[in-house]
């Protein structure tokens, strides 16, 4: 009697940098795998997945010129699917954090979990990880809002100046087309985020342009500036603006009371 | 024998004593650990775009997230 093999899936990360930040578990799922889907932008990275299982596919080749990147990342979720529909061990390894700024690993986990079949996904080192590194920013200090540039800009949020802002891909703040592949066309976008901000900001206030170092050559970009120069500031699309808290907010009275609390045996407390 | 800057980056980025020594003197580190005179000249000019045009492509990022 034969048995033939159930597909699977599993999704890795490979972390920010080429090769230091993959988990062992990671490491491990692409070593075993049946084929290995890449969508890793350096070529180090690449390797060092091709070193582990030479029977790797790049996903990178269904990007086209003006072609919307919905269509593209639709499109690398069935190349994922169909290898699992076909009866193999699948991983698809995505650089940093495979859930974290990435639509095929999500789109492929619910497509094969929807076919009754395993997936799995694993967490990665992602760009936030090394930005609460690099900055010394603890977000659970003040709090913290992490958003999409645009999305932002397009929807109603409303921002807490309390708060730490991450703002992701800063350079593409405002692109509304989903074909632009490069930060040129910020610019709009920027003078936006300066006129919002500035109603909650002094102008004076510090702000940072970040990007991890993805190669270990060099240390990460680390741009402090004051507001009001934000127009002026020249991101890639790796680039993420933070804004730093003003400060914790007042105590609310009204929560404090009917958890039976005072503002000083909070104060006291926090202070033993 | 010359060794790649592939290794290198892959090796400093997984080697805890080479990552320590570069940081202390990236040119001769590159050179003992065996790269090219082309390529110690890149850590020697902090030619970094040049490393970054070999070897990254973002224009091809599937991290570009649609909003």
């Amino acid at each position: 009697m034969s048995t033939k093999q159930l597909g699977s899936l599993v999704v890795v990360g490979t972390g920010i940098s080429v090769a230091g930040q993959m988990t062992l578990l990671a490491q491990s799922y692409i070593e075993n795998a049946d084929i290995v889907f890449m969508g890793i932008s350096n070529k180090i990275g690449e390797n060092v997945v091709k070193k582990l299982n030479p029977n790797t596919v790049q996903l990178d080749d269904l990007y086209q010129a003006g072609k919307s990147r919905a269509i593209t990342y639709q499109q690398m979720t069935d190349r994922i699917v169909d290898a699992v529909k076909a009866g193999q061990k699948v991983c698809a390894a995505f650089y940093g954090h495979p859930g974290v700024f990435v639509n095929p690993s999500h789109g492929a986990i619910k497509k094969v979990k929807e076919l009754g079949l395993r997936a799995e996904m694993l967490p990665g080192i992602s760009a936030e990880d090394c930005l609460i590194a690099d900055l010394g920013i603890d977000p659970a200090h003040y709090g913290c809002q992490s958003y999409e540039a645009t999305q932002f800009l397009f929807r109603d949020y409303k921002l807490d100046p309390h708060m730490t802002q991450i703002i992701w891909q800063i350079g593409l703040a405002g692109e509304a087309s989903l074909g632009v592949l490069d930060a040129d066309h910020c610019k709009a976008g920027l003078e936006l985020y300066q006129e919002i901000l500035m109603k909650m900001y002094p102008a004076e206030h510090e702000i940072i342009l970040y990007e991890a170092a993805t190669l270990p050559l060099y240390g990460p970009r680390i741009e402090r500036f004051p507001l009001y120069e934000l127009t002026n500031c020249q991101p890639t699309l790796i680039s993420t603006l933070v804004v730093p808290s003003l400060g914790l907010p007042d105590y609310h009275q009204g929560r404090l009371t009917k958890l039976g609390l005072t503002q000083e045996q909070v104060m006291g407390y926090r202070n033993q | 024998m010359t060794k790649s800057l592939v290794d290198f980056l892959e090796e400093l980025d997984s080697n805890a004593e080479l990552k320590e020594a570069y940081l202390k003197d990236p040119v001769a580190t590159a050179t003992s650990y065996g790269l090219a005179d082309a390529d110690v000249k890149i850590i020697k000019n902090k030619d970094w775009d040049t490393v970054k045009s070999k070897f990254e492509n973002l224009n091809k990022d599937i991290k570009v997230h649609s909003y």
